[in-house]
């Protein structure tokens, strides 16, 4: 549900008729707002709230004031959520973008069949994270799956990815990048057909081989969207459920328990809905903290 | 004017819909784990149950909702909190004193005690044990033991006898265990609360004098004896080569997947399980016996728990509730359960014919394991978090080679910490 | 003659790659599609058959009409097109406003809304649970819609305000002498012509709504207020997955993205390049 936009400057605007009563524009934006602040404002502030009591099953017991956050901060198992998501994010990072970038290299190449290959190359990203991580999950079964039976013969030995601590990190940060990447690649392809042939032609005339072109054109004409992307992407990660609920559950031994899973188990499993919201609350102030990291980061004289 | 006509008939089919609505049966929702359309013999007794209580009076019509087992208590929780829980409510044994906590339930002794006296003693499991601070909190419609599976078919092949000791379990495992075969498997995932880790690992604690928890709730699996069966499950994995590591992704569904599937051959399985999983296999190849001891002298006792059934907090009819606990109990539904592999929680009941064909011989056979060496699981209200812990725990040491009593230790520790009775 | 022999092996290449790209983005749903269609006896067989022999629909018989999948594709369809018109006719209007009126605080109230989509989803759903309880629409399809539409709100309102930008503003003002209001002139002018725009919206709320499984876990209960992704999760029986029906289920929900998706594709991918490079 994050997400982040480039911020352009203000466009021109109608030159005002000095309307007689400027009704107009609030009675456009009032149901955006209120459906905004009822929908996603509220409920944080209810969060808030929640995470300053103690709680038993679904009934709020008595104020307990920041007992919550620091029961967090001593439970050795949230930092170990905290390390796996971070693991989770940054190895995902570390491959999506260059898969992405390759799609997106080969897409901007002049190819028969050019359509089809896009549309086919994107296709992952119709896939609801429920639908992505059964059929994977299917896939990678320790007993049926033919990714199993592949990886059996390669390694002559049982291979059960999805029953070892870092097989199962493994498979999941690689279904994770799987369901991911067209995005990413759709945005490099946007910003790669910005770029005018007539750079590469002029650099290749004076004799400049493919690895310098890609240094010194592609790579500064896509360094802004690539920010856009490692945003958009680290904060997807970050608060990503949905996939790891399903494929692995947070298991084995909890080396996949990222901590947005740690939420939804300690809300909607162990009913511990108090610490739940502080802990909702800490991964919601995380996201700003990242967000601002990025708008600094855009802002920067690079550009 | 001239409107008498379509004033009578307007009158008419108001009186038709009061009546109608009148008429019309009330819902009453019924949550449970079973379906009534899958191919596992409960099914189609549990449909059979639902349609003739439907069609045995017109005033209420129950509606079944099944929800998978290892989310229907939060989904109940989840729903009653919102005022829109169901009338009856399904709870395992288990789980009672977890439901009672989150007041997801509501006593029944205004009921109960319409019972005669000569009804209510007659059940394996005694009422009282479903009782909390002196009220009837719901009651069992089904007893269920667990039992060593083994498949006859496997071991007869490599010529094996079943085991009568634990370490015999181990080395018929071993000799079973091929690169596609495991001799023994158990479902330690920490999925669906733990329940597959937990199913095999009390019977054994039990049998070598160990307990879950003490009489103040503290966690003691950590004990002495906790120690030796979580030595003993590393063992079959390192010393006899008869189970993998792989075992640790397996809930008890993926268990009884294998087991069928012939990739694994011996399991500790629950005799409710017992009826869906012959389906599709040869006759004969699923056999059950009492789980070995430690000593050839007696088996492991028996793990007992049962299915009950309960008035949900936020059921408005809780009368029909009941009239249809009492249909769900009375003797032609348990010989229908009976049928279908299920052990009957009324004594009355075994005195029917079916009990003298084989299939029955088998279920007395099961509940004649219970009776002699039956035990209850002592469980707290956050028994989830404990046997969560206890999977973990064996996780580590299947998976990781984690010393056992380490590993022991540490759930145990953690358990207590956050245990608030 | 060095340069020709290096694009043939560039192209060459470049096949390999587009072919290795495609067979990894269909592996799963090949395989899924091809256990769907197997008989049952074949489906758990090891080492695994890829191709089913003969194929059959039994498990797609048996999912449609034994199961409840039906009635969560329909609950799918019914939420996703009331979220969709609800997101759209709420956000066509803020994100003109945004475009073309200049009102105290219309900065504040789009950075505002930009932050509110930085609110990861799962720290509100249990304070949304609450809400929808207290307002008694727990368990109902309007509670799903309204959280749904303004989750889409923020996204949508900067997706087609750029468009709404772009419309050359000399149409608008050319109807308003012609005597149109301003009102009117957004309806017959600035809405259709920002086509590209509305469509690219519309297939992000779809897939927004048809694919999302927190929401709806958390706000409905009943199998009549279910929804696919849920429905799919829960669709597992108590004695092991029956691969077979899931694969199939999972197949059936899938048809209406990926047509939708194959049928706009091209204007959905223009409309989200252009969108990105607008941002």
């Amino acid at each position: 549900m994050s997400l982040a936009i480039t911020v352009t400057e203000a466009p021109p605007v109608a030159t005002p008729r000095r309307p007689r009563r400027s009704w107009l524009p609030l009675a456009f934006i009032a149901p955006a707002t209120a459906l905004v602040i009822a929908v996603s404002i509220y409920p944080v502030f209810d969060a808030v709230l929640l995470s300053l009591h103690a709680t038993r099953y679904a009934q709020k017991l008595q104020f307990v004031g920041l007992d919550n956050y620091l029961a967090l901060l001593k439970d050795h198992t949230v930092w170990d959520d905290a390390l796996t998501a971070v693991v989770y994010t940054v190895g995902s990072l570390a491959l999506v973008i260059p898969y992405a970038l390759a799609v997106a290299l080969l897409l901007n190449r002049p190819m028969r069949f050019r359509g089809v290959v896009r549309t086919l190359a994107i296709l992952p990203w119709v896939f609801s994270q429920t639908v992505t991580a059964l059929l994977w999950g299917w896939l990678l079964n320790p007993e049926f799956g033919p990714v199993t039976y592949v990886a059996q013969q390669v390694t002559g030995g049982p291979a059960a990815l999805l029953a070892s601590p870092t097989g199962a990190m493994a498979a999941l940060v690689g279904v994770n990048v799987w369901s991911s990447y067209p995005m990413a690649a759709l945005l490099f392809l946007a910003a790669l057909q910005t770029i005018p042939a007539d750079l590469y032609e002029a650099m290749r005339m004076d004799g400049a081989g493919k690895v310098s072109l890609f240094r010194y054109i592609t790579v500064p004409m896509i360094t802004p969207t690539l920010v856009v992307i490692l945003i958009q992407l680290t904060l997807l990660y970050f608060n990503m459920v949905t996939l790891i609920y399903v494929l692995t559950g947070g298991g084995p031994v909890g080396s996949t328990q990222t901590l947005a899973l740690r939420v939804l188990k300690m809300s909607f499993e162990n009913w511990d809905l108090g610490r739940g919201a502080a802990l909702g609350l800490v991964l919601t102030f995380v996201n700003l903290a990242l967000s601002l990291f990025y708008v600094r980061a855009l802002r920067s004289p690079h550009r | 004017m001239h409107s008498k006509p379509w004033l009578a008939s307007l009158l008419g089919a108001f009186m038709l819909g009061i009546a109608g609505s009148v008429l019309a049966a009330t819902p009453l929702k019924f949550w449970t784990f079973l379906t009534v359309d899958s191919p596992d013999p409960r099914s189609a007794a549990l449909k059979s149950v639902i349609e003739g209580f439907n069609k045995s009076q017109t005033e209420y019509e129950v509606q079944i909702q099944s929800i998978n087992y290892g989310r229907i208590d939060n989904q109940v929780i989840q729903a009653t909190a919102a005022g829109e829980g169901p009338d009856i409510i399904n709870v395992y044994s288990d789980l009672l004193p977890m439901h009672i906590a989150a007041k997801t339930i509501v006593p029944v002794d205004a009921y109960a005690s319409r019972m005669s006296a000569a009804e209510q003693s007659d059940f394996v499991m005694p009422l009282k044990l479903f009782q909390e601070g002196g009220k009837q909190m719901a009651v069992p419609w089904e007893t269920r033991v667990w039992l060593l599976w083994y498949r006859k078919d496997l071991l007869a092949a490599a010529k094996l006898q079943p085991p009568k000791t634990l370490e015999e379990l181990g080395e018929v495992a071993g000799k079973l265990t091929t690169p596609q075969v495991m001799g023994f498997a158990m479902g330690a995932s920490t999925g669906n609360l733990g329940a597959g880790a937990y199913e095999t690992f009390i019977p054994l604690l039990w049998a070598a004098g160990g307990d879950l928890t003490d009489a103040q709730g503290k966690a003691t699996f950590n004990s002495e004896a906790g120690v030796k069966v979580l030595s003993y499950l590393h063992d079959l994995e390192t010393k006899y080569q008869g189970m993998r590591s792989t075992v640790v992704s397996m809930t008890a569904d993926d268990m009884v997947s294998s087991f069928k599937a012939g990739t694994a051959a011996m399991v500790i399985g629950g005799s409710y399980r017992v009826a869906a999983a012959r389906v599709g296999l040869p006759a004969d190849a699923l056999v059950t016996a009492s789980i070995p001891g430690w000593t050839a002298a007696k088996p492991s006792p028996a793990r007992v728990a049962g299915q009950t059934l309960a008035i949900g907090a936020s059921s408005k009819h809780p009368e029909g509730a009941w009239k249809f606990i009492q249909y769900y109990l009375s003797a032609p539904s348990q010989i229908a359960f009976a049928k279908a592999g299920v052990m009957p929680v009324r004594l009355s009941v075994y005195k029917d014919p079916f009990f003298q064909t084989p299939q029955g011989e088998e279920t007395q056979r099961w509940a004649a394991y219970a009776r002699e060496s039956g035990r209850l699981t002592r469980t707290p209200t956050d028994f989830a978090k404990l046997s969560e812990g206890l999977a973990r725990a064996i996780q580590e040491v299947l998976l990781k080679n984690a010393d056992p009593k380490k590993a022991l230790d540490a759930a145990a520790a953690e358990y207590n910490a956050q245990h608030k009775e | 003659m060095r340069s020709a022999r290096r694009l043939v092996v560039g192209n060459a290449l470049a096949g390999v790659g587009a072919l290795a790209v495609i067979a990894i983005a269909l592996l799963p749903v090949a395989w899924g599609l091809s256990t769907s269609l197997k008989p049952a006896s074949q489906i758990l067989s090891f080492p695994p058959k890829w191709l089913p022999d003969p194929p059959t629909l039994a498990s797609y018989v048996q999912v449609w009409e034994q199961s409840n999948l039906p009635i969560y594709f329909r609950n799918s369809v019914i939420v996703t097109l009331a979220a969709l018109v609800v997101a759209l006719a709420v956000s066509v209007h803020a994100a003109y406003a945004m475009a073309r009126f200049r009102f105290r605080g219309r900065n504040f109230v789009l950075v505002a809304l930009l932050a509110t989509s930085m609110i990861p989803g799962i720290a509100i759903l249990v304070p949304l649970y609450d809400l929808s309880v207290h307002a008694k629409l727990y368990d109902s399809f309007a509670g799903l819609v309204i959280v749904y539409a303004a989750w889409n709100v923020p996204i949508l309102v900067w997706l087609l305000r750029g468009f709404f930008e772009s419309v050359p503003i000399e149409l608008e003002e050319a109807a308003r002498i012609d005597g149109c209001s301003r009102l009117r002139a957004f309806y017959k002018i600035v809405l259709p012509m920002s086509q590209p725009g509305l469509l690219a919206a519309a297939i992000m709320v779809i897939m927004f709504v048809w694919n999302d499984f927190l929401i709806a876990f958390a706000l409905t209960i009943s199998e009549n207020r279910r929804l696919l992704s849920v429905g799919l999760y829960t669709y597992i029986s108590n004695y092991g997955v029956e691969w077979g029906q899931l694969t199939a289920a999972t197949m059936i929900a899938l048809v209406p993205v990926v047509a939708v998706f194959f049928l706009l594709q091209r204007r959905l991918v223009e409309g989200l390049m252009a969108g990105a490079l607008k941002g």
